[in-house]
C-alpha cells in the first residue's frame, strides 16, 4: 500500500487548499498518474487533473511530485523510494480544480515569441529546405513538450507574471538558431526587454526539474550573450 | 503582481525545490539583503567626518571594539558568498558551463572555506 497525499482545492467550494489522504494498492511498475486514477475510479470520482498520452509526450501530467517537478505519468511509485507521495499542482498558475490550473498565462507567455518561423519570402517552389546538420542544430531546443515543470519551478516566474518563463526563452533561441528563421533580430530584441532573459536569476530549477532532459537554462544563457554582444555592438556602430 | 503574493510564492518555491540551485538563490538573496544594509550602516559612520576629525574618530572608536570585531568576520562571510556565487552564475551563463552549477557550486563552496579559514586566523590569533 502507498499513501497518497494529494493537493484537493475546489476554488468554488472550499475557503482554502487541503491535503487529503487515500491508501493506493501498489503494484510493481505503478506510476504515480496509474495511482491518481486508481484513486478517480476506485476512492473518490472527484478528483481533478490533468492526462492524455501517458507516455510522456503530451505533457499535460505535469505536476509537484515527492520534491520535485515530474511527469506522472513517467514517474514509478517505486523509483520515489518513499511509502508516502506527495502530489500538488504546478506552481505560479490559477488552480482551476485539484491539480489542474490554468495555464493561459504559460501559453501567452509562448505566444508573445512568435513561436512560429518568419519568413517572408521569396517562398521556395515546395518547401524550405534544411540539412540534416541544421536540424541537429536544434535537438537540445525542440524537443520540448510544454509541460510547464520549468515554469513552476522558476521562483522568477513566481515574483512576475510577465516573465517570459524558461519555455518561451528556449523556443526563441529555437526559432534564432533555426536558418530558415528571419526574425532573429527582432526576436533578440523582444527578449532583451525588461521581462526577458535578464529577469533570469539563473537558479537553474529549470534545467533541474526539466522532464526530457532540457538546458532551459543554457539556452537563456545563450540568449544572454547573443543580447549582450548585439548591445556592444550597436554602441561601437 | 502584489508584494505580498510575490513573496507567498517565493516561500512556497524554496519549500517545493529543495535543490541546490535554491540554496544558492537564497543565500545570494539574503546576503544581498545584508550587504544593502551594511553600505547604510557604513555610511552613517563615514558620514561623522562632515561634523569634523574629532566626531570621526568618536565614532569609529565606536565600531572598533567588542561585538563589532566578530561581526566584521560575518562581513567577511557575507561579502564573499555573495561575490563567489555571483562568480559562478556569471562563468556558468558567459561560458555555457550551465551543466557544471553543481559542481561550481562545491567548488565555490571549497574556496569560502579556505578564505574564511584565513580570516578566522588573521582575526582571532
Amino acid at each position: 500500500m502507498t499513501t497518497f497525499n494529494v493537493f484537493r482545492y475546489d476554488p468554488a467550494i472550499d475557503k482554502c487548499p487541503k491535503m487529503e489522504t487515500f491508501d493506493v494498492k501498489n503494484e510493481r511498475g505503478m506510476t504515480v498518474l496509474e495511482g491518481l486514477f486508481y484513486i478517480l475510479e476506485n476512492l473518490d470520482p472527484t478528483l481533478c487533473f490533468r492526462s492524455s498520452c501517458r507516455a510522456a509526450i503530451c505533457g499535460s501530467c505535469a505536476m509537484h511530485i515527492n520534491g520535485q517537478y515530474r511527469l506522472a505519468c513517467r514517474t514509478q511509485i517505486e523509483h520515489l523510494k518513499s511509502d508516502t507521495v506527495t502530489v500538488r499542482p504546478i506552481a505560479h498558475s490559477e488552480i482551476i480544480k485539484d491539480l489542474v490550473v490554468d495555464m493561459t498565462n504559460f501559453f501567452a507567455n509562448l505566444e508573445k515569441i512568435k513561436p512560429y518561423i518568419i519568413n517572408e519570402g521569396p517562398f521556395p517552389e515546395r518547401e524550405f529546405l534544411q540539412s540534416e546538420g541544421e536540424r541537429k542544430g536544434l535537438d537540445h531546443l525542440i524537443d520540448c513538450i510544454l509541460c510547464g515543470c520549468c515554469y513552476g519551478a522558476c521562483p522568477s516566474a513566481g515574483t512576475d507574471e510577465d516573465y517570459l518563463g524558461p519555455h518561451a526563452l528556449m523556443k526563441t533561441l529555437r526559432f534564432i538558431n533555426d536558418p530558415r528563421d528571419k526574425g532573429g533580430k527582432e526576436r533578440l530584441a523582444f527578449v532583451s526587454s525588461e521581462n526577458g532573459v535578464f529577469r533570469c536569476h539563473t537558479v537553474f530549477n529549470c534545467q533541474e526539474v526539466c522532464p526530457k532532459d532540457l538546458d532551459p537554462s543554457s539556452a537563456i544563457a545563450r540568449l544572454k550573450m547573443k543580447a549582450v554582444w548585439n548591445t556592444l555592438k550597436n554602441l561601437v556602430s | 503582481m502584489k508584494l505580498s503574493n510575490a513573496l507567498s510564492n517565493t516561500k512556497n518555491d524554496i519549500l517545493l525545490n529543495p535543490n541546490a540551485g535554491t540554496f544558492s538563490y537564497v543565500l545570494h538573496r539574503l546576503t544581498g539583503l545584508a550587504l544593502a544594509g551594511y553600505i547604510f550602516a557604513h555610511i552613517i559612520v563615514l558620514s561623522a567626518v562632515l561634523s569634523g576629525p574629532e566626531s570621526f574618530t568618536q565614532r569609529l572608536a565606536l565600531v572598533q571594539t567588542g561585538i563589532f570585531h566578530y561581526l566584521e568576520i560575518g562581513l567577511i562571510a557575507v561579502i564573499f558568498i555573495h561575490m563567489l556565487n555571483g562568480l559562478r552564475i556569471t562563468v556558468a551563463d558567459f561560458a555555457n558551463l550551465t551543466r557544471l552549477h553543481k559542481t561550481l557550486l562545491w567548488l565555490s563552496i571549497l574556496i569560502f572555506c579556505a578564505i574564511m579559514a584565513v580570516t578566522f586566523y588573521v582575526f582571532l590569533f
